[in-house]
């Protein structure tokens, strides 16, 4: 059994804001990564699904100490990096790089896309010919090397992502987090960018975190997946489990809203739509994060925070009353109230 | 068949631009009638927003528009300002992706809602504070006379969303745009705002745009789709149809380049949206068309029927043939 | 560790890259160059811009250009020791002549240049220590931002024109403010007072952009490669920061000139024996009253059309500039 590649343990992201609240100021105290913990093994690719406030993209940016961990364990190849210093966390960062979400905002304007390639290869004095690996890597993310001295302006959000994922590669890392990669394009280019990256992935035996709220984007990539609510990890499993056989009401919800592109399927289905707001992050509630919209919460709901429990082969869920593998939640609620409320039937 | 509401013929909207004219809508013809809902779906350039920004006359002065809009009859296109001004927000009412930027956070919510029903309908403030409180409840906000008092900033995103629409329906309009209204949302509130215009439709008995780039969204809510594509409309037909029997290779293309567990490889479409200031001659799609023929590059492709969906592809009946094949 | 320079097999749905270069303008076009495009297409700065370059260029070449002297008492042609004094406008003396019978119009080129130099002096002292000032308050955060915005603030609400009377009063009074701030009546004391209050608006706008772009994602990306803090700023943040310096220090320059203009018209600004447009102005004097009417208009006239083009290329360059405008149209 090889020993994972990643391991973070009891991670915790506490954020301090100052709110105008008529003539005081109220320091708060967002709760944005509450306790998750999790592993990665090598050439494994881990979906890291939520909806805004999750604290997906925290977690993602503390693994990468971009944000600093509050609290909470980071372990790289058995190595500790929460403490390490600021030389020694550089020149572990050649083995984990990042793609952004924004393909706008992720390249410098002023910067040719081949000197954005080159930056990471000359901050840590890559011997070689810089511009020969630029030509190589764009070739790789399926562009031309001719394109190394053009602007990012010249680019389609989709080829910028492209170049987004060379510079990732420029320091051959054996972790990648992707923090929602395809959200801000085309549904015709993400198929494409996907693709790349699960071509990469075995190319390149490359490991990947990928953050992302687009649940049908995230089973299609990912090994495992681990779902995530106001900071807390809700369910974790192989894609499988997760997607077609989910024992946390959360996820089952989750699914439900996601509109399935089959108008014959989606019109037919039993769906659950979920009352009210996500809380803030600022005030989660007491015991189960979800139980203020869970249809089937109750009393030991409020009192106690669910551990995050194994209840079969590899497949996690924090609930005081998860389902069962297959149990569809549209019908123990339809069974519990006679007159539908918090169900939708169509 | 019941008459159309609105009624757009040969719509053109070009833009000048200091690199050209950047033509955003190539030659578009639709109806709506009522109770209905036409999904348009379409990617970046495919003009779908610009089309119905025209419909509401909320296009920039320097933008060239030619063609037919009719709303109920009445031509829009050339119309005077005040003509078109009364016909925004009274007949035809829009709602857009961003609920932040529509609603403004120094007044009331409720004081909003009272300001577009005021706008156009001649009623006691106290009338119109009541119909306020109405609409916020027939959109689904908790304790609406109560909310009303608020302020945006104490609205979360799927309520904020709910309040703009509560002010587009304020007026009972005969036509509702709704652009992107749920992309920016999470996705257990989009199912929620999905029910609300669902039920706002069925109550005002309206015809609706709904304009996304989700193909499932349009799968849940669309009677009819229209697909969109640098400027034209590639295809149309009812919701089933398109879906499972889709005959044009883009709409192919969008629903194949869909993740789906079942596939070990997704297949994209090569390529990216083309640029308008320069569209490809023929048929704009050709260039990523893995159908394309020499006659593709020809004339611009006309919607013409096939079967009980339109098509604007002049080889639909050659690769539908070897599709079964 | 697979070798990183074998390209993937070709996958025949990823082949059409080439169709991607139609995309591509032609010709590879940095973002300064946009830029330059948009500004060329802003009527109003580049009128202005071809307007200021004929007034500069006359200024600095005003030894050639000037058909007299600056101080130069012109004699009347029929001999004796009688001036041309106060001359209205005419074939000879186009702007006029002043009381002690100097030619009005090579006085203006003159003064010039004397304007332009502390309005563009001004401006570069002002930039650099406000680029400075904003740059480290945004980039720092936290309390040094705090502390120097703060600071900002105090210097921005003072009265500007009795703290410049007051400031300039003090190097007469005080020979160590002499050295330090400059000579009274000269143009380092000039130039140095208008920094002093002039390089808030810098300082603000600058940090803005700062603290805007600390937030973006490819500095975020540079960070996660492990890029020191000097080489964000230097290959980041400066190249995106400088375009709204420029437009910045635009408006200083007007901003400077006028003050001169207003100290100078009321003796608090250079000394008399310099012709800045302030002091013809301040020549100037009580003659309008007794209707030489020529004496207020023409340097006015000068300063207005200056002043104006200046803030049109200003505008020019903040539109030029404004990233919303590099978004496309659709």
């Amino acid at each position: 059994m090889s020993e994972p590649l990643l391991e973070v343990t009891d991670l915790f992201k506490l954020f301090e804001v100052r709110q105008n609240v008529g003539t005081r100021v109220i320091k708060q105290t967002v709760h944005a990564v509450s306790g998750v913990s999790f592993s990665l093994d090598p050439g494994e690719t881990l979906g890291l699904v939520g909806e805004s406030g999750s604290g997906k993209s925290t977690v993602g940016r503390c693994i990468l100490r971009l944000l600093e961990p509050t609290s909470g364990s980071i372990r790289f190849r058995g190595q500790e990096i929460t403490t390490l210093g600021r030389e020694e966390m550089r020149e572990l960062r050649s083995e984990m790089q990042i793609v952004f979400q924004d393909p706008y905002a992720s390249l410098d304007p002023r910067m040719t896309i081949g000197a954005a390639i080159a930056e990471p290869l000359e901050v840590h004095d890559i011997p070689g010919d810089h511009r020969a690996i630029v030509g190589e890597l764009l070739e790789l993310v399926g562009l031309s090397p001719d394109h190394a001295n053009r602007f990012p302006h010249e680019f389609s959000g989709g080829q910028r992502q492209r170049i987004g994922v060379a510079r990732a590669l420029s320091l051959r890392p054996s972790l990648i987090i992707l923090d929602e990669p395809v959200s801000a394009l085309d549904v015709s280019i993400q198929a494409g960018i996907l693709n790349l990256l699960e071509d990469l992935q075995k190319e390149l035996s490359l490991s990947y975190v990928f953050i992302a709220h687009d649940l049908s984007v995230v089973r299609h990539i990912s090994d495992r997946i681990a779902v995530m609510y106001l900071g807390k990890l809700m369910e974790v499993g192989d894609h499988k489990d997760v997607y077609d056989r989910s024992i946390h009401p959360y996820t089952q919800s989750l699914l439900s809203a996601v509109p399935i592109p089959n108008p014959t399927v989606e019109r037919t289905r039993k769906r659950i739509v979920l009352e009210g707001d996500l809380p803030s992050p600022v005030n989660p509630p007491s015991g189960c994060v979800f139980r203020t919209r869970c249809p089937i919460a109750f009393d030991l709901c409020a009192e106690e925070v669910p551990e995050l429990r194994l209840h079969s082969k590899a497949h996690l869920a924090a609930c005081h009353a998860p389902l069962l593998s297959g149990q569809s939640l549209a019908d123990v609620v339809a069974a519990r109230t006679p007159v539908p409320s918090a169900l939708s039937d169509q | 068949m019941t008459l159309p509401v609105l009624s757009v013929r040969d719509l053109h909207v070009s833009f000048p631009t200091p690199d050209g004219l950047v033509q955003a809508v190539r030659g578009v013809s639709f109806d709506i009638a009522q109770h209905e809902l036409l999904g348009v779906v379409g990617e970046s350039g495919s003009g779908k927003s610009v089309t119905f920004l025209a419909v509401m006359g909320l296009l920039p002065k320097r933008a060239i528009i030619t063609g037919s809009i009719r709303v109920g009859g009445q031509e829009l296109v050339g119309a005077p300002d005040d003509e078109v001004r009364k016909v925004r927000g009274k007949r035809v009412a829009m709602i857009f992706q961003d609920p932040l930027t529509a609603l403004n956070p120094v007044h009331r919510v409720g004081a909003q809602v009272v300001e577009m029903i005021l706008a156009h309908q001649d009623i006691s403030d106290d009338a119109a504070n009541a119909k306020a409180v109405e609409l916020l409840d027939l959109v689904g906000i908790p304790q609406p006379d109560v909310r009303a008092r608020q302020y945006p900033h104490e609205f979360s995103g799927g309520m904020r969303q709910r309040v703009v629409i509560a002010m587009a329906i304020a007026n009972s309009p005969e036509i509702l745009i709704a652009d992107e209204p749920t992309t920016a949302l999470d996705t257990t509130v989009q199912a929620q705002i999905l029910d609300v215009v669902q039920n706002v439709q069925h109550e005002l008995g309206a015809a609706v745009a709904f304009i996304t780039h989700d193909l499932g969204v349009v799968a849940r809510i669309a009677d009819r789709v229209q697909v969109m594509y640098a400027g034209r409309v590639t295809e149309r037909g009812e919701a089933h149809d398109i879906f499972l029997r889709p005959t044009h290779p883009y709409t192919r293309g969008l629903l194949t380049s869909l993740p789906d567990a079942n596939l070990d490889r997704l297949i994209p479409i090569p390529g990216a949206p083309p640029n308008m200031l320069r569209p490809p001659s023929g048929c704009a799609f050709r260039i990523r068309c893995p159908y394309a023929a020499d006659v593709c590059a020809g004339e611009i492709p006309e919607l013409k029927p096939f079967g009980a969906i339109e098509t604007a592809c002049v080889r639909v009946e050659e690769i539908a043939a070897e599709v079964s094949a | 560790m697979v070798d990183i320079l074998t390209p993937i097999p070709g996958d025949p749905v990823e082949a059409p890259v080439l169709e991607d270069l139609e995309d591509l303008t032609v010709e590879s076009k940095s973002p300064t160059q946009l830029a330059l495009r948009r500004y060329r297409h802003h009527r109003a700065a580049m009128i202005s811009s071809v307007v200021l370059l004929i007034i500069a260029l006359a200024c600095v070449f005003a030894t050639f250009v000037a058909p007299y002297g600056e101080n130069e008492a012109i004699k009347s042609p029929d001999g004796g020791l009688r001036n041309e004094i106060l001359v209205p406008p005419n074939s000879q003396f186009w702007f006029g002549t002043d009381s002690i019978g100097r030619d009005l119009y090579s006085r203006v080129l003159y003064g010039g240049r004397v304007s332009l130099f502390v309005g563009i002096a001004s401006a570069i002292s002002a930039g650099l220590i406000g680029t400075a000032v904003g740059a480290f308050a945004g980039f720092r955060g936290g309390k040094i931002d705090n502390g120097l915005m703060r600071f900002t603030d105090l210097v921005l609400g003072l009265p500007l024109l009795v703290i410049l009377i007051i400031m300039r009063l003090l190097p007469e009074k005080q020979p160590w403010a002499a050295t330090v701030l400059g000579e009274p009546g000269s143009k380092r004391l000039m130039v140095t007072l208008i920094t002093l209050v002039a390089w808030t608006g810098t300082a603000r706008i600058v940090r803005g952009v700062v603290l805007s772009l600390k937030e973006k994602e490819f500095v975020e990306a540079a960070r996660a490669v492990g890029a020191s803090d000097k080489r964000i700023i230097v290959r980041h943040l400066v190249p995106n920061t400088i375009g709204p310096i420029v437009v910045s220090l635009t408006f200083i320059v007007a901003l400077a000139i006028g003050l001169e203009s207003t100290l100078s018209y009321f003796g608090f600004g250079l000394s008399p024996t310099q012709s800045s447009w302030g002091n013809l102005l301040a020549d100037a004097g009580t003659n309008v009253i007794t209707g030489k009417w020529w004496l207020i208009l023409f340097p006015a006239l000068i300063l207005l059309i200056t002043i104006l083009c200046i803030n049109f290329m200003g505008d020019g360059l903040r539109d030029a500039l404004d990233p919303k405008q590099e978004q496309k149209v659709i």
